[in-house]
Formats: structure tokens, C-alpha cells, sequence
């Protein structure tokens, strides 16, 4: 007889719980404490990868764009952050495009928690990315950069998230598109519009990020208000 | 932390201190329950906090009204295992040495959280495990046929 026999007759020897009392007792628990940042974290890991890769790539191509003509990284970073807000908002209806709302639903965690964990796993990812090309591409102004690239970037979210809820399935995701490339065109627009980037104008951005903010919110609420809506029981 | 895998190590640490089922399963239920209850903790401390809250349920039960204490002298309620020769063995291990084998090698806490739950520092619960398996080992060998 050897340690290691002895160690594996220890393992088989200890009973376990009744499995039946045990599925009983979860049942009637309410799900285990998770903390905010935990949940978020965890709930990160279930973001489609493709969303962080379309996030990513449009990141990353507007700090190249940027750095390549410097005299217009503003614009042009603005007009390509609603591509990222796209993939923001797309994230918000896959339950709903692949069909998995009811399944998500009956988890324990219940898809209002889940849907909210999850936005805000991308939101907080892009809110850093954003401040991360505003700190690299400002030239002079950090709050100003910052400014330029969150108007177009929430006006997406907000149409985008607006177009989710009420278009469901694929066709809600060809609106979103539909919604980030008008956005980009505005911003692309905008630029032909004389010194609309110029420091004179900036209360006007100031204004129209406090709307967009003051939307882009509503639009959330509405989002998790409607998952509670779907609630069943 | 897989709920459902903790609730099963707290249960075997409940049965062997109480060496009863029924009562295993109600005061590891309880234990889980205040967990529940208790609200979030800091990540990585849960099983210590789990094991802390099951021990202390598990001392309760011997001091409710009615219910006898175990003198220091005798050994704890007797084990409901099928291996006869194993529980023999077992019982011949002190209250210490069975806890450091059952957290060991039946749910295969490491080392760093049995020595934290324990109050033992982590060379003493290599040392104290190991003399135990030995014990172990030298019981089952004179039983073997």
C-alpha cells in the first residue's frame, strides 16, 4: 500500500451531499453575491469577440489615420468613433439575433443584470479607448479632443440602441449600421463646415454632447427597462 | 468560485465533524445561506470564509441545550463511511490530523488556504499532512489481509 493509494481511496471514501437536496436548496437561493466589478469583469468574457475586435480595429485605425495626417485627426477620429459605438449597440441585441432572450432570462443572473454588465463592460472599454486617442491626437486640448469624439460616438449608441429595441433581429443590426455610417457622415460633413472644429465653436460641441449624453441615457434606460418588461413568472 | 463544488467540500467538512448526514445537510445549508445573505466578499476569500462560518455552525450543535459535549478525551462522532478499514484507520488520526487529511486530499484545498483556515503556518501543514497519510498508510498495511 502506497501514499498514493491511500490517497486515492481518501478521495472515493467521503460521501457527498444528497444531489437532490442540493438542486432543492439552490433552487429557492437567490444568485450568489457577486460584487459590481466582478460581475463586470465576468460578463466581459461573454462579449462577442468579434465586438471587441471591430472596437479595436477602429481604434486603431483612427490612431494611424491620426498620427498619418495630423492637421485632421480630429475629424477624422470623429468620424470614425460611431463605427465603435455600432459595435456597442450591436452587442446590446445579440440575445435577440440569435434567439437566446428566453434563454437568458431563466439564467440565474436574469438578462436585465446581464444586458446592463455587459454594456458597461463596452462602454467603460471604449470611454478608455476614446480618452486614450483624445490624450494621443489632441493637439492642445485634451477636453476638447474628447469632446469631438464622444458627440458622434453617443449619437450613435443612442440610435443605435433606439434602433435595437424597436427593429428586432438582423434587420436591427442593418439599421444600427445604417445609424453609424449617417453619424459618420454628419461628422464627415461637418468638416466642410467652416471652422465648426475651431475653439470659437466649442460651446456648441459642449451643447450637443450634454444632449447626446442626456439621450444616450434615456436610451439605456429604455434598453433595460424593456429586458425587465420580458421578465416571465 | 464554483458554488455547487464548494458546497459539496463543505458538506464533507460538516459530516466529518458531526459524522451525521441529515445534520451535515443543515448546517451546510445554513452556512450557504448566510453566505448568501452576507452579501459580496472580497474574491479569493470566500472558501476560507465558507469553512470559517461552517466550523462555527458545526461547534453550535454541540453546545445547543440537550446536546451532550464531547468530552476532550474521546474521539469525534464516528464517520459514515462504506471503507471500514479507512474509517478505522481514520479514527486512529487525531481531530487535527483528520481535518488536515480531509482538506488535503478529499477536497484538495491548497495548501496556502487550509494553513489560513487552520491558523498553521504552511511548512506545518505540509509536515502534519504528511505524517498523517504516513499514519494512514502503516494502519491500512497491518489491515491488509
Amino acid at each position: 500500500m502506497t501514499k498514493r493509494d491511500v490517497k486515492r481511496r481518501l478521495a472515493g471514501a467521503f460521501p457527498g451531499p444528497d444531489p437532490a437536496k442540493k438542486r432543492a436548496f439552490f433552487r429557492q437561493m437567490p444568485a450568489p453575491p457577486v460584487s459590481h466589478g466582478r460581475m463586470l469583469l465576468e460578463q466581459a468574457g461573454y462579449v462577442s469577440p468579434a465586438t471587441w475586435a471591430v472596437s479595436l480595429a477602429v481604434f486603431a485605425a483612427a490612431l494611424v489615420l491620426g498620427r498619418l495626417i495630423p492637421a485632421d485627426a480630429l475629424w477624422v477620429t470623429a468620424a470614425l468613433t460611431p463605427f465603435a459605438a455600432l459595435a456597442a449597440a450591436a452587442e446590446s441585441g445579440r440575445p435577440a439575433l440569435y434567439g437566446m432572450e428566453e434563454l437568458e432570462l431563466s439564467s440565474r443572473l436574469g438578462l436585465r443584470s446581464v444586458a446592463l454588465a455587459r454594456m458597461g463592460a463596452v462602454g467603460l472599454c471604449h470611454l478608455a479607448l476614446l480618452a486614450a486617442l483624445a490624450a494621443a491626437l489632441a493637439d492642445g486640448s485634451f477636453l476638447r479632443a474628447g469632446v469631438y469624439f464622444l458627440t458622434p460616438y453617443l449619437l450613435t449608441d443612442l440610435l443605435g440602441l433606439a434602433a435595437v429595441r424597436r427593429v428586432r433581429g438582423r434587420e436591427g443590426l442593418y439599421v444600427c449600421a445604417g445609424a453609424a455610417v449617417l453619424t459618420a457622415g454628419l461628422a464627415l460633413g461637418l468638416h466642410g463646415v467652416r471652422d465648426v472644429y475651431a475653439p470659437s465653436n466649442f460651446r456648441w460641441w459642449l451643447l450637443a454632447l450634454a444632449a447626446a449624453l442626456a439621450l444616450a441615457g434615456r436610451e439605456y434606460q429604455k434598453t433595460i427597462k424593456k429586458t425587465e418588461e420580458l421578465s416571465w413568472n | 468560485m464554483d458554488i455547487e463544488q464548494q458546497y459539496d467540500k463543505i458538506y464533507r467538512y460538516c459530516l466529518r465533524r458531526l459524522g451525521d448526514r441529515s445534520l451535515a445537510e443543515d448546517v451546510t445549508q445554513e452556512t450557504f445561506a448566510r453566505f448568501f445573505a452576507a452579501g459580496p466578499r472580497r474574491p479569493g476569500y470566500e472558501l476560507r470564509w465558507l469553512y470559517a462560518v461552517a466550523g462555527n455552525l458545526c461547534a453550535d450543535q454541540f453546545r445547543r441545550p440537550g446536546t451532550d459535549t464531547l468530552p476532550a478525551d474521546l474521539p469525534g462522532p464516528e464517520l459514515p463511511l462504506e471503507d471500514i478499514a479507512l474509517r478505522q484507520a481514520l479514527a486512529g488520526l487525531t481531530e487535527t490530523e483528520q481535518e488536515l487529511v480531509l482538506m488535503r486530499y478529499v477536497n484538495q484545498e491548497p495548501v496556502r488556504a487550509i494553513a489560513a483556515h487552520m491558523g498553521m503556518s504552511r511548512f506545518a501543514v505540509y509536515r502534519r499532512t504528511a505524517a498523517a497519510l504516513e499514519k494512514l498508510r502503516r494502519a491500512l498495511k497491518e489491515d491488509e489481509p
